[in-house]
């Protein structure tokens, strides 16, 4: 069976210069997938080309296909489909990827009423189940509340709730959990898991935290200046990686060493 | 020469009938020459609070701060004592980029830096700042360059070296390399660990990454809504945490073994006990 999300050879460059030189990646149906690497490795320029997010300077070639729909060359009928109900992506900063003055109701509900044209009262019963399910006590009045009435945590819980109301197949996470502390981060995965098992989403996640990468996804690809060095299982990171780079990377990853119970 | 610090407290009322935020619970602890403490905690817990309180950048309800036998509580008495303690303490931030003047060159901040902390000539400024780029091991050629021309890494030495201008006897870095890649933040944690060796610099880490503050520290307060809850060695804070809230933020780190259903789990223990 093919994967439901497959990048082949994907080469991107701005103004002349190739920041990508040939990338390819597979995830499957229900499978979480890291991508790991420095900055300016190419993690979230390689994650954008399944949401065809480039400015209209770049040229690209390659492939960057969701359900064997192509988002770099796909009609923008395709890919308008794509974007509104196949594809979900959660940024690092809710501040900045939810609207300051509009409500978290709005922003949640956004696509199911605007896109996809569910009765608002739908629409809303649909976001306060997500919310709740997202770990958002007392939804349905929170829906009212504007961003800033928010902690960080909370905020990303909600933007992950905006992005798995259409039921999206796939989630792609740009650190999406790297700026909560690290108890609000296991518990944002822990609500993440449970939905991707109940809903059998792809997740593809760009992430720093090779730790991480190597506790939470089934495979990891590495990446180095815009190619990928290195593809392993997150459970064998850190016992088996066997390119340079990955080494040196896991070497310098801040290590805390657990009793264990 | 150490830092000691005995019953900080700290109260923020945001707006009449607000809840009150307690920021420090009397706060107390020691920091020997060279030494280093980690202050960690989950956001909001207070950390920051006290980082800027020793710093000088906010004032306490309650409780003192001696550095250099100099209590810092107390008002100074003229410019030179102000001056004084102002080099005693210096702080870096999380931002560089936020926290260098962009229009300046990485000689001419350090220069400058030199000069407020008492450079007697321009020849004596020169040479502080070379001796300062080259204590955090910058390379010769950055010397010529802005902020927007350095890596990440880079702008946060500079960011160190102007700290270090002033020779303060205590450090505080908040989150200081919490947004630089691992293998970056390896170099700029061997420059601080240089630094305490050879200048005798102490050091106050304020970071929620318990694996940084592994690297770099002989002991770590831990901080729940301002009030103290453990302060041990690191190595039994991460391998033997007494309280259930350190357990709960040990366990959160990802690694071996890590499951965040655990976490969570935890949470609500940690949450039944603070209530019982």
């Amino acid at each position: 069976m093919s994967s439901l999300v497959q990048i082949e050879d994907l080469r991107l460059s701005f103004a002349g210069r190739e920041v990508l030189h040939g990338v390819s990646l597979e995830v499957r149906q229900g499978e979480t997938v890291a991508l790991v690497g420095e900055s300016g490795s190419g993690k979230s320029s390689t994650i954008r080309s399944l949401l065809n997010l480039y400015p209209d300077t770049a040229t690209h070639s390659g492939i960057a296909s969701v359900d064997g729909v192509d988002a770099l060359s796909a009609s923008a009928a395709a890919l308008h489909g794509l974007r509104s109900r196949v594809v979900s992506m959660v940024h690092q900063d809710p501040r900045s990827s939810l609207n300051p003055v509009r409500t978290v109701g709005d922003s949640v509900m956004e696509r199911l009423v605007h896109v996809h044209g569910v009765p608002v009262a739908q629409a809303r019963a649909t976001a306060v189940e997500l919310l709740e399910q997202v770990g958002i006590r007392d939804a349905a009045a929170k829906l009212r509340l504007y961003p800033h009435a928010f902690s960080g945590g909370m905020l990303q819980r909600v933007a992950i709730a905006a992005a798995l109301t259409v039921d999206p197949r796939v989630l792609l996470a740009d650190e999406a959990t790297s700026a909560l502390d690290v108890t609000t981060q296991a518990e944002v995965l822990s609500v993440l898991r449970r939905l991707q098992r109940e809903r059998e989403l792809a997740v593809l996640m760009v992430t720093h935290d090779l730790h991480l990468a190597a506790a939470f996804c089934d495979r990891v690809y590495v990446m180095l200046h815009g190619t990928v060095v290195e593809e392993i299982e997150g459970n064998r990171l850190f016992s088996s990686a066997e390119h340079d780079y990955t080494r040196h990377l896991l070497e310098a990853a801040p290590h805390l060493k657990r009793r264990t119970a | 020469m150490s830092t000691e610090v005995v019953g900080l407290t700290k109260t923020f009322t945001a707006q009449r009938g607000a809840a009150p935020v307690r920021a420090a619970q009397g706060v107390s602890f020691t920091i020997p020459r060279g030494g280093s403490l980690g202050l960690v905690g989950e956001s909001g817990s207070g950390k920051s609070t006290v980082a800027r309180m020793i710093a000088g950048l906010e004032r306490p309800d309650a409780g003192s701060i001696m550095v250099d036998g100099e209590d810092r509580t107390r008002p100074a008495r003229g410019g030179l004592a102000r001056r004084r303690r102002a080099s005693q303490v210096q702080m870096v931030f999380q931002d560089p980029y936020g926290s260098l003047d962009r229009r300046l060159t990485v000689d001419q901040a350090l220069r400058h830096a030199a000069t407020v902390a008492g450079a007697a000539s321009t020849q004596a400024a020169s040479s502080r700042a070379r001796e300062l780029m080259d204590a955090v091991r910058l390379p010769a050629d950055t010397a010529s360059k802005h902020p927007r021309e350095l890596s990440g890494g880079q702008r946060q030495r500079v960011a160190i070296a102007r700290a270090l201008a002033s020779r303060p006897s205590l450090l505080i870095l908040d989150e200081a390399v919490s947004a630089l890649d691992v293998s970056v933040q390896a170099q700029v944690l061997d420059v601080l660990h240089e630094l305490r060796a050879e200048a005798g610099v102490s050091l106050l880490f304020v970071s929620h990454d318990l694996g940084v503050v592994s690297r770099i520290t002989e002991e770590t307060l831990v901080l729940y809504r301002g009030a103290q809850v453990e302060h041990a060695s690191t190595e039994s804070v991460l391998h033997d945490p007494q309280h259930p809230y350190t357990r709960m933020l040990v366990a959160a780190v990802p690694g071996e073994g890590w499951d965040p259903d655990a976490v969570v789990e935890l949470r609500r223990e940690f949450e039944r006990s603070a209530l019982s």
